[in-house]
């Protein structure tokens, strides 16, 4: 049963071709369909997810964490994770691959946290994951990206950089006073009021 | 700042506390406070997915790369270790009732309270063997009260929202081993009446969980479900 359906040896990556954004682009109803039928026990369907969406979820995990080996385990919990919450996963127009997304860097997130000194490794940026956006990035995820590029832009520089580094690096408000070198709590107001900003701008 | 503000604060900060976690710059502490809010606040669970839809813009800029095949073999390991020791089907049995039951807790105590008020409108039927589930799932606005009968029929109505327009809800039944089995679509009024399939009806009480996905107009077209669980719910006797 499972084991034949299971992609185990014969695994092919094929990489997940389009994605992030609402969920308007090419695959996204396949990867939706696939999380409901991992609700309902289905191992074939998770097979599957698995195998088009760990791609994505491992490069964020190394991303993140910067060590091959931790993202490694990550991305074996992220999955036992998405497997034990599928039924949440709601669709009508949130995106699936953003759900998974959001799972696979809140747990990366959690174990950077666990981290005792909280900033291993972080001048590290090695050539650990592919980093380009995939070329063929729909349209749709391409607008939506550009929009909040804007809205960044707007941003003043240390600003807009602090949060990209915060979402794409997993950067702790405590790192990044350290970085900008000023106190915790004026960067806490700083990022706040930049988020808000962000917030208006992208409802204009 | 005045006093007649003070309720638009503190949505406000509500709404500064989903960006930082999304953001995912809080220390551990907080961030596990903020992941308890979000599993019992559905509003505050509904400004952390606005957050990471906001944000999401972001995402291509993970680009990908591939995991090595150890990496599935693991998820494997970890979730079904009993594989190995058990026959397949008694495996997937106990797995699935286990994670039934833990899915179906709240589902459980909301059934009880939820009867009381929908039974109402339901036609009397004989007392004593009637099963009653109530659906539900976190992230979804959809829920239904369905009751099984001692004749293996089953009624179901809709207590959430209704299907968006183009869209259908399709009731399924589950149980262990087997793909779901479609129970046709549910009315988006009144009360919708199905059998179960008899060899799925003379199963024990314990066995069967309902499901409700949202599927195109008409129902999933090749009788598998296509579209999200949008409800849940495993029938118990009340």
């Amino acid at each position: 049963m499972f084991a034949s359906a299971a992609p185990a040896g014969t695994l092919s990556m094929r990489p997940l071709a389009r994605h992030t954004g609402r969920g308007q682009t090419d695959n996204s109803p396949e990867i939706a369909g696939l999380i409901s039928r991992t609700a309902l026990r289905d191992r074939p369907a998770f097979a599957r997810l698995y195998e088009m969406t760990s791609p994505k979820l491992f490069a964020v995990a190394l991303r993140i964490l910067k060590n091959r080996a931790e993202a490694e385990d990550a991305l074996q919990e992220i999955y036992v994770k998405v497997w034990n919450r599928a039924d949440r996963f709601a669709g009508g127009g949130s995106s699936p691959v953003g759900w998974l997304i959001a799972i696979a860097r809140n747990h990366a997130i959690d174990i950077l946290r666990a981290r005792r000194s909280g900033h291993d490794d972080i001048e590290d940026h090695g050539e650990l994951a592919d980093r380009g956006p995939s070329p063929e990035a729909s349209a749709v995820a391409a607008s939506e990206r550009q929009r909040l590029d804007d809205c960044l832009g707007r941003l003043d520089g240390p600003k807009a950089e602090s949060v990209r580094g915060a979402y794409l690096e997993g950067y702790s408000y405590q790192e990044l006073a350290e970085r900008y070198a000023i106190p915790l709590n004026t960067m806490r107001t700083w990022l706040r009021r930049s988020l808000m900003k962000l917030k208006e701008c992208l409802e204009e | 700042m005045t006093d007649s503000m003070e309720h638009g604060d503190g949505e406000r900060d509500d709404d500064l506390v989903a960006a930082e976690y999304v953001l995912g710059v809080l220390p551990a502490g907080e961030r596990a406070d903020v992941a308890r809010r979000i599993d019992t606040d559905r509003d505050f669970a509904m400004l952390v997915i606005g957050w990471e839809t906001r944000l999401s813009g972001m995402n291509d800029e993970f680009g990908e790369a591939a995991p090595p095949a150890r990496a599935w073999r693991g998820i494997e390991a970890r979730l079904f270790p009993a594989e190995a020791e058990t026959s397949p089907v008694r495996a997937g049995l106990m797995q699935s009732l286990a994670f039934w039951r833990g899915l179906s807790f709240a589902a459980i105590a909301a059934a009880a309270v939820l009867a009381a008020v929908v039974l109402t409108d339901i036609p009397v039927t004989p007392p004593g063997e009637e099963l009653v589930a109530s659906l539900s799932a976190a992230d979804s606005d959809a829920t239904f009260l369905a009751v099984k009968n001692i004749d293996g029929s089953v009624r179901i109505t809709r207590t959430g929202v209704e299907p968006p327009s183009g869209r259908s809800h399709e009731l399924w039944v589950i149980v262990a081993d087997r793909d779901p089995i479609s129970l046709g679509l549910v009315t988006p009024q009144g009360t919708t009446r199905t059998d179960l399939p008899q060899d799925i009806a003379q199963l024990p009480d314990d066995a069967l969980t309902l499901a409700v996905t949202l599927e195109p107009e008409g129902g999933a077209p090749e009788g598998r479900p296509t579209g999200p669980v949008i409800a849940v719910g495993q029938l118990k006797k009340i």
